[in-house]
Protein backbone atom coordinates (compact mmCIF):
# COMPACT_ATOMS: atom_id res chain seq x y z
CA UNK A 1 0.00 0.00 0.00
CA UNK A 2 1.36 3.41 -0.86
CA UNK A 3 1.93 6.03 1.78
CA UNK A 4 -0.39 9.00 1.07
CA UNK A 5 2.08 11.38 2.72
CA UNK A 6 4.71 10.56 0.11
CA UNK A 7 2.66 12.51 -2.48
CA UNK A 8 2.47 15.65 -0.38
CA UNK A 9 4.34 18.55 -1.97
CA UNK A 10 6.19 20.67 0.57
CA UNK A 11 6.66 24.31 -0.41
CA UNK A 12 10.27 25.15 -1.19
CA UNK A 13 10.18 28.08 1.20
CA UNK A 14 7.80 28.65 4.08
CA UNK A 15 6.01 31.98 3.55
CA UNK A 16 7.41 34.59 5.87
CA UNK A 17 5.46 37.83 5.98
CA UNK A 18 7.94 39.76 8.11
CA UNK A 19 10.14 40.73 5.17
CA UNK A 20 7.12 42.01 3.22
CA UNK A 21 6.01 43.88 6.33
CA UNK A 22 9.40 45.56 6.67
CA UNK A 23 9.48 46.63 3.03
CA UNK A 24 5.97 48.09 3.22
CA UNK A 25 6.76 49.76 6.54
CA UNK A 26 9.87 51.33 5.02
CA UNK A 27 7.70 52.94 2.33
CA UNK A 28 5.22 54.23 4.95
CA UNK A 29 8.13 55.53 7.00
CA UNK A 30 9.82 57.40 4.16
CA UNK A 31 6.63 58.93 2.78
CA UNK A 32 5.57 60.00 6.28
CA UNK A 33 8.94 61.37 7.32
CA UNK A 34 9.83 63.39 4.21
CA UNK A 35 8.22 66.78 4.88
CA UNK A 36 7.29 67.71 1.30
CA UNK A 37 5.72 64.32 0.60
CA UNK A 38 4.00 64.39 3.98
CA UNK A 39 2.43 67.71 3.07
CA UNK A 40 1.12 66.72 -0.34
CA UNK A 41 0.21 63.10 0.25
CA UNK A 42 -2.84 62.63 2.41
CA UNK A 43 -5.99 60.56 2.96
CA UNK A 44 -4.07 57.61 4.48
CA UNK A 45 -2.15 57.29 1.21
CA UNK A 46 1.26 56.48 2.79
CA UNK A 47 -0.29 53.71 4.90
CA UNK A 48 -2.40 52.41 2.02
CA UNK A 49 0.57 52.36 -0.37
CA UNK A 50 2.78 50.66 2.23
CA UNK A 51 0.16 47.99 2.89
CA UNK A 52 -0.32 47.46 -0.86
CA UNK A 53 3.42 47.06 -1.35
CA UNK A 54 3.65 44.57 1.52
CA UNK A 55 0.80 42.44 0.14
CA UNK A 56 2.22 42.64 -3.40
CA UNK A 57 5.68 41.59 -2.19
CA UNK A 58 4.29 38.73 -0.12
CA UNK A 59 1.99 37.32 -2.79
CA UNK A 60 4.50 37.81 -5.60
CA UNK A 61 7.44 36.28 -3.77
CA UNK A 62 5.64 33.12 -2.67
CA UNK A 63 3.21 33.00 -5.63
CA UNK A 64 0.21 32.70 -3.37
CA UNK A 65 -3.22 34.23 -3.08
CA UNK A 66 -4.09 35.53 0.35
CA UNK A 67 -7.51 36.02 1.87
CA UNK A 68 -8.82 39.53 2.60
CA UNK A 69 -8.46 38.84 6.34
CA UNK A 70 -4.79 37.92 5.99
CA UNK A 71 -4.31 40.99 3.77
CA UNK A 72 -5.82 43.21 6.44
CA UNK A 73 -3.61 41.77 9.18
CA UNK A 74 -0.52 42.24 7.02
CA UNK A 75 -1.65 45.77 6.08
CA UNK A 76 -2.36 46.87 9.64
CA UNK A 77 0.95 45.54 10.98
CA UNK A 78 2.87 47.16 8.09
CA UNK A 79 1.19 50.54 8.52
CA UNK A 80 1.57 50.48 12.30
CA UNK A 81 5.26 49.57 12.09
CA UNK A 82 6.04 52.32 9.58
CA UNK A 83 3.70 54.91 11.09
CA UNK A 84 4.87 54.56 14.68
CA UNK A 85 8.52 54.53 13.60
CA UNK A 86 7.89 57.75 11.63
CA UNK A 87 6.10 59.31 14.60
CA UNK A 88 8.97 58.51 16.97
CA UNK A 89 11.56 59.79 14.48
CA UNK A 90 9.56 62.98 13.93
CA UNK A 91 9.24 63.48 17.67
CA UNK A 92 13.00 63.09 18.18
CA UNK A 93 13.76 65.47 15.28
CA UNK A 94 11.39 68.06 16.76
CA UNK A 95 13.14 67.75 20.11
CA UNK A 96 16.47 68.31 18.34
CA UNK A 97 15.05 71.50 16.80
CA UNK A 98 14.69 70.19 13.23
CA UNK A 99 11.25 71.25 12.01
CA UNK A 100 11.09 71.85 8.25
CA UNK A 101 7.29 71.43 8.19
CA UNK A 102 6.98 74.16 10.81
CA UNK A 103 9.15 76.52 8.74
CA UNK A 104 7.10 75.78 5.62
CA UNK A 105 3.81 76.33 7.43
CA UNK A 106 4.98 79.48 9.22
CA UNK A 107 3.67 81.88 6.56
CA UNK A 108 0.31 80.12 6.23
CA UNK A 109 -0.21 80.04 9.98
CA UNK A 110 0.67 83.73 10.30
CA UNK A 111 -2.19 84.42 7.86
CA UNK A 112 -4.53 82.22 9.91
CA UNK A 113 -3.62 84.15 13.06
CA UNK A 114 -4.12 87.45 11.27
CA UNK A 115 -7.56 86.34 10.06
CA UNK A 116 -8.46 85.19 13.57
CA UNK A 117 -7.41 88.58 14.97
CA UNK A 118 -9.67 90.33 12.47
CA UNK A 119 -12.69 88.06 12.85
CA UNK A 120 -12.69 86.91 16.47
CA UNK A 121 -12.23 88.41 19.90
CA UNK A 122 -8.64 89.33 20.98
CA UNK A 123 -8.69 86.63 23.69
CA UNK A 124 -9.58 83.88 21.22
CA UNK A 125 -7.00 85.12 18.72
CA UNK A 126 -4.35 85.14 21.46
CA UNK A 127 -5.36 81.61 22.50
CA UNK A 128 -5.07 80.45 18.87
CA UNK A 129 -1.67 82.12 18.53
CA UNK A 130 -0.41 80.34 21.66
CA UNK A 131 -1.73 76.98 20.43
CA UNK A 132 -0.11 77.41 17.00
CA UNK A 133 3.20 78.60 18.43
CA UNK A 134 3.23 75.65 20.83
CA UNK A 135 2.46 73.26 17.98
CA UNK A 136 5.22 74.75 15.81
CA UNK A 137 7.80 74.69 18.58
CA UNK A 138 7.17 70.97 19.12
CA UNK A 139 6.42 71.37 22.81
CA UNK A 140 3.93 68.73 23.86
CA UNK A 141 2.40 67.74 27.15
CA UNK A 142 2.14 64.08 28.14
CA UNK A 143 -1.59 64.10 27.30
CA UNK A 144 -0.91 65.52 23.84
CA UNK A 145 1.69 62.83 23.21
CA UNK A 146 -0.78 60.13 24.25
CA UNK A 147 -3.52 61.65 22.05
CA UNK A 148 -1.05 61.88 19.15
CA UNK A 149 -0.06 58.25 19.58
CA UNK A 150 -3.68 57.09 19.76
CA UNK A 151 -4.51 59.04 16.58
CA UNK A 152 -1.39 57.65 14.90
CA UNK A 153 -2.50 54.11 15.71
CA UNK A 154 -6.10 54.76 14.52
CA UNK A 155 -5.06 56.41 11.25
CA UNK A 156 -2.43 53.79 10.47
CA UNK A 157 -4.85 50.97 11.23
CA UNK A 158 -7.47 52.52 8.90
CA UNK A 159 -4.88 52.88 6.12
CA UNK A 160 -3.66 49.34 6.72
CA UNK A 161 -7.18 47.91 6.51
CA UNK A 162 -7.83 49.71 3.21
CA UNK A 163 -4.46 48.86 1.65
CA UNK A 164 -4.44 45.26 2.89
CA UNK A 165 -7.93 44.46 1.66
CA UNK A 166 -7.37 46.11 -1.73
CA UNK A 167 -4.02 44.32 -2.09
CA UNK A 168 -5.52 40.92 -1.28
CA UNK A 169 -8.22 41.48 -3.91
CA UNK A 170 -5.98 42.82 -6.66
CA UNK A 171 -2.73 40.86 -6.28
CA UNK A 172 -4.05 37.36 -6.75
CA UNK A 173 -1.75 34.58 -7.86
CA UNK A 174 -2.95 31.31 -9.24
CA UNK A 175 -2.06 28.32 -7.06
CA UNK A 176 1.01 26.44 -8.33
CA UNK A 177 0.26 23.78 -10.92
CA UNK A 178 0.31 20.18 -9.71
CA UNK A 179 3.54 18.43 -10.62
CA UNK A 180 3.29 16.05 -13.58
CA UNK A 181 3.47 12.42 -12.48
CA UNK B 1 -30.59 38.47 -0.19
CA UNK B 2 -28.87 36.68 2.69
CA UNK B 3 -27.58 38.24 5.88
CA UNK B 4 -24.31 36.50 6.72
CA UNK B 5 -22.28 36.08 9.89
CA UNK B 6 -20.39 39.05 11.25
CA UNK B 7 -22.85 41.46 9.69
CA UNK B 8 -22.78 43.67 12.76
CA UNK B 9 -19.23 44.63 11.72
CA UNK B 10 -20.69 46.36 8.67
CA UNK B 11 -23.15 48.23 10.88
CA UNK B 12 -20.28 49.10 13.25
CA UNK B 13 -18.10 50.54 10.47
CA UNK B 14 -21.09 52.45 9.08
CA UNK B 15 -21.75 53.95 12.51
CA UNK B 16 -18.05 54.79 12.95
CA UNK B 17 -18.02 56.64 9.61
CA UNK B 18 -21.16 58.59 10.47
CA UNK B 19 -19.65 59.47 13.87
CA UNK B 20 -16.52 60.76 12.07
CA UNK B 21 -18.64 62.84 9.67
CA UNK B 22 -20.73 64.17 12.55
CA UNK B 23 -17.59 64.96 14.54
CA UNK B 24 -16.19 66.88 11.57
CA UNK B 25 -19.42 68.85 11.14
CA UNK B 26 -19.86 69.71 14.81
CA UNK B 27 -16.17 70.57 15.24
CA UNK B 28 -16.80 73.71 13.16
CA UNK B 29 -18.74 75.05 16.15
CA UNK B 30 -15.90 74.37 18.58
CA UNK B 31 -12.43 75.87 19.06
CA UNK B 32 -10.90 72.58 20.24
CA UNK B 33 -7.66 71.46 18.55
CA UNK B 34 -8.60 67.76 18.79
CA UNK B 35 -10.58 67.58 15.50
CA UNK B 36 -7.70 69.24 13.66
CA UNK B 37 -5.21 66.88 15.31
CA UNK B 38 -7.26 63.86 14.25
CA UNK B 39 -8.34 64.91 10.77
CA UNK B 40 -4.98 66.56 10.06
CA UNK B 41 -3.53 63.05 9.84
CA UNK B 42 -6.24 61.90 7.47
CA UNK B 43 -6.57 64.89 5.17
CA UNK B 44 -4.62 67.87 3.82
CA UNK B 45 -7.38 70.22 5.10
CA UNK B 46 -6.81 72.82 2.38
CA UNK B 47 -9.54 75.41 2.92
CA UNK B 48 -10.37 75.92 -0.75
CA UNK B 49 -11.21 72.23 -1.04
CA UNK B 50 -13.52 72.02 1.95
CA UNK B 51 -17.21 72.66 2.50
CA UNK B 52 -18.07 75.58 4.74
CA UNK B 53 -20.64 75.68 7.51
CA UNK B 54 -21.52 79.14 8.81
CA UNK B 55 -18.34 80.47 7.27
CA UNK B 56 -16.10 77.88 8.95
CA UNK B 57 -14.32 75.25 6.85
CA UNK B 58 -14.84 71.59 7.75
CA UNK B 59 -11.66 69.88 8.99
CA UNK B 60 -11.87 67.39 6.08
CA UNK B 61 -11.85 68.04 2.36
CA UNK B 62 -14.72 67.27 -0.01
CA UNK B 63 -13.13 64.06 -1.28
CA UNK B 64 -12.48 62.68 2.20
CA UNK B 65 -16.01 63.52 3.35
CA UNK B 66 -17.50 61.64 0.41
CA UNK B 67 -15.10 58.72 0.87
CA UNK B 68 -16.40 58.37 4.45
CA UNK B 69 -19.96 58.59 3.17
CA UNK B 70 -19.20 55.90 0.57
CA UNK B 71 -17.70 53.72 3.28
CA UNK B 72 -20.70 54.27 5.51
CA UNK B 73 -23.22 53.32 2.83
CA UNK B 74 -21.09 50.54 1.33
CA UNK B 75 -20.54 48.70 4.61
CA UNK B 76 -24.28 48.39 5.07
CA UNK B 77 -25.07 47.78 1.39
CA UNK B 78 -22.64 44.86 1.03
CA UNK B 79 -24.10 43.07 4.03
CA UNK B 80 -27.14 42.36 1.86
CA UNK B 81 -25.61 42.32 -1.61
CA UNK B 82 -22.76 40.07 -2.71
CA UNK B 83 -21.49 41.15 -6.13
CA UNK B 84 -19.49 38.87 -8.39
CA UNK B 85 -15.82 38.85 -7.35
CA UNK B 86 -14.27 39.59 -10.75
CA UNK B 87 -16.76 42.35 -11.50
CA UNK B 88 -16.21 44.18 -8.22
CA UNK B 89 -12.42 43.87 -8.56
CA UNK B 90 -12.68 45.47 -12.01
CA UNK B 91 -14.92 48.16 -10.53
CA UNK B 92 -12.26 48.82 -7.87
CA UNK B 93 -9.53 49.25 -10.47
CA UNK B 94 -11.91 51.45 -12.48
CA UNK B 95 -12.73 53.83 -9.62
CA UNK B 96 -9.07 54.04 -8.62
CA UNK B 97 -8.20 54.96 -12.19
CA UNK B 98 -11.04 57.50 -12.24
CA UNK B 99 -9.73 59.16 -9.08
CA UNK B 100 -6.19 59.21 -10.45
CA UNK B 101 -7.43 60.77 -13.71
CA UNK B 102 -9.38 63.40 -11.74
CA UNK B 103 -6.26 64.36 -9.75
CA UNK B 104 -4.07 64.32 -12.88
CA UNK B 105 -6.50 66.44 -14.94
CA UNK B 106 -6.67 69.02 -12.19
CA UNK B 107 -2.88 69.12 -11.86
CA UNK B 108 -2.43 69.47 -15.61
CA UNK B 109 -5.03 72.24 -15.68
CA UNK B 110 -7.85 70.71 -17.73
CA UNK B 111 -10.15 72.03 -15.05
CA UNK B 112 -9.73 73.77 -11.73
CA UNK B 113 -11.10 72.97 -8.31
CA UNK B 114 -14.34 71.06 -9.12
CA UNK B 115 -16.17 69.87 -6.05
CA UNK B 116 -18.51 67.50 -7.89
CA UNK B 117 -15.70 65.45 -9.47
CA UNK B 118 -14.00 65.11 -6.10
CA UNK B 119 -17.27 64.15 -4.46
CA UNK B 120 -18.18 61.61 -7.14
CA UNK B 121 -14.78 59.90 -7.34
CA UNK B 122 -14.44 59.89 -3.54
CA UNK B 123 -17.89 58.42 -3.00
CA UNK B 124 -17.42 55.69 -5.62
CA UNK B 125 -14.01 54.80 -4.18
CA UNK B 126 -15.38 54.53 -0.64
CA UNK B 127 -18.36 52.51 -1.83
CA UNK B 128 -16.38 49.93 -3.80
CA UNK B 129 -13.51 49.58 -1.32
CA UNK B 130 -15.99 48.93 1.48
CA UNK B 131 -16.86 45.58 -0.17
CA UNK B 132 -13.26 44.39 0.30
CA UNK B 133 -12.78 45.79 3.80
CA UNK B 134 -16.06 44.24 4.90
CA UNK B 135 -15.00 40.86 3.49
CA UNK B 136 -11.69 40.99 5.35
CA UNK B 137 -13.07 42.29 8.63
CA UNK B 138 -15.78 39.63 8.57
CA UNK B 139 -13.22 36.92 7.96
CA UNK B 140 -11.11 38.21 10.85
CA UNK B 141 -14.19 38.18 13.05
CA UNK B 142 -14.97 34.59 12.15
CA UNK B 143 -11.36 33.49 12.72
CA UNK B 144 -10.63 35.42 15.90
CA UNK B 145 -13.87 36.05 17.72
CA UNK B 146 -15.91 32.97 16.93
CA UNK B 147 -13.51 30.45 18.53
CA UNK B 148 -13.62 32.47 21.75
CA UNK B 149 -17.42 32.54 21.86
CA UNK B 150 -17.48 28.86 20.95
CA UNK B 151 -15.17 27.94 23.85
CA UNK B 152 -17.14 30.19 26.19
CA UNK B 153 -20.47 28.65 25.23
CA UNK B 154 -19.04 25.14 25.66
CA UNK B 155 -17.68 26.11 29.08
CA UNK B 156 -21.03 27.44 30.25
CA UNK B 157 -22.99 24.52 28.82
CA UNK B 158 -20.71 22.03 30.63
CA UNK B 159 -21.22 23.90 33.92
CA UNK B 160 -24.98 23.88 33.63
CA UNK B 161 -25.13 20.20 32.81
Amino acid sequence: MSDPDSFRVEPAEKPDDFQAMLIGAALVYFISIIPVLGLTVCCCIPQTLGALLAVYWYTNKYKITISPGKGIVLGILTALLGGIAAYITGFILLKLGFNPMGDMMQGVLEQVIQMAEENTSPEEAEKLREQIERALSGEKTAIQIVIDLVFTVIVNAIGGVIGGSIGAAVFKKAPPAAPAV
Amino acid sequence: MVIRRGSWIGIGVTSFCFVLIGFAIFSTQSSSMIPDALFGRLCHQLNDRCYYINGVALPICVRCLWIYLGFAIGHTLFIFWKPESLRITRALIGVMALMFIDVAFERVGFYSNLFWTRALTGFLFGLVVSHFTLLGLRELYCELINPITHVRSRFFSSRTR
